[in-house]
């Protein structure tokens, strides 16, 4: 597998876990209730990602992998967890406020706030390969 | 982004090479070049000295700060 072929499906596996997430997190909000899909969603989910994303780093070669999470990646990848760290605090601001005003329950504010702050930084990093930086 | 300008195409094609192979004499992708090139990415030192030494120059011929220019 070339790094381009190793790039594609890091980005599309991270990509696909933080739209599943996402919609996790909007199901919660639309439907009122904290699962409104089976619970094990989400987290299978993720470390169907982690083993996407360690499997083809171990079964290619140090080169292309290299290659694939190169400086730019890793820069961009960076990024996207700063971001998504910023917008884990600010959520905090607005679903105490949705809290304050009887909007969301706590249960449905845990399962849409900690699946939101797994979805930012894939999402912003969707960003930047749609932006043709990764 | 500000305070740095690179004539890294230039040099490029004056070596006749394209972004894709700069990318693999660099060990890094084409995107990486073409950020590069576009002054979106500010490389490394270490990643700059490794495009230097692919297009027999120096750093200094291809990176330099906007107020030197």
């Amino acid at each position: 597998m070339n790094a381009t072929t190793i790039a594609t499906i890091r980005n599309g596996s991270f990509s696909l876990l933080g739209l599943v997430l996402l919609g996790y997190a909007l199901a919660v909000l639309f439907v009122g209730r904290p699962d409104p899909m089976p619970p094990w969603v989400p987290g299978l989910a993720g470390a169907l990602t982690a083993l996407v994303v360690t499997l083809i780093s171990r079964l290619n070669t140090r080169a292309a992998v290299s290659v694939a999470w190169d400086e730019l990646t890793r820069s961009e990848w960076a990024r996207s967890l700063r971001g998504g760290y910023w917008m884990a605090v600010w959520m905090y601001a607005a679903f105490g406020l949705a809290l304050f005003n009887d909007i969301v329950t706590y249960p449905q504010a845990f399962a849409a706030m900690g699946t939101l702050t797994g979805a930012a930084p894939c999402l912003l990093f969707l960003r930047a390969w749609i932006k043709g930086r990764v | 982004m500000g305070g740095l300008r690179n004539s890294l195409k230039a040099h490029r094609k004056k070596q006749d090479l394209t972004q894709a192979q700069l990318a693999e004499l660099t060990h890094v992708s084409r995107k990486t070049i073409n950020t590069i090139e576009n002054a979106v990415f500010i490389p490394s030192t270490i990643l700059s000295l490794r495009i230097a030494r692919a297009l027999n120059t120096s750093v200094h011929d291809i990176f330099a700060l906007e107020e030197d220019v």
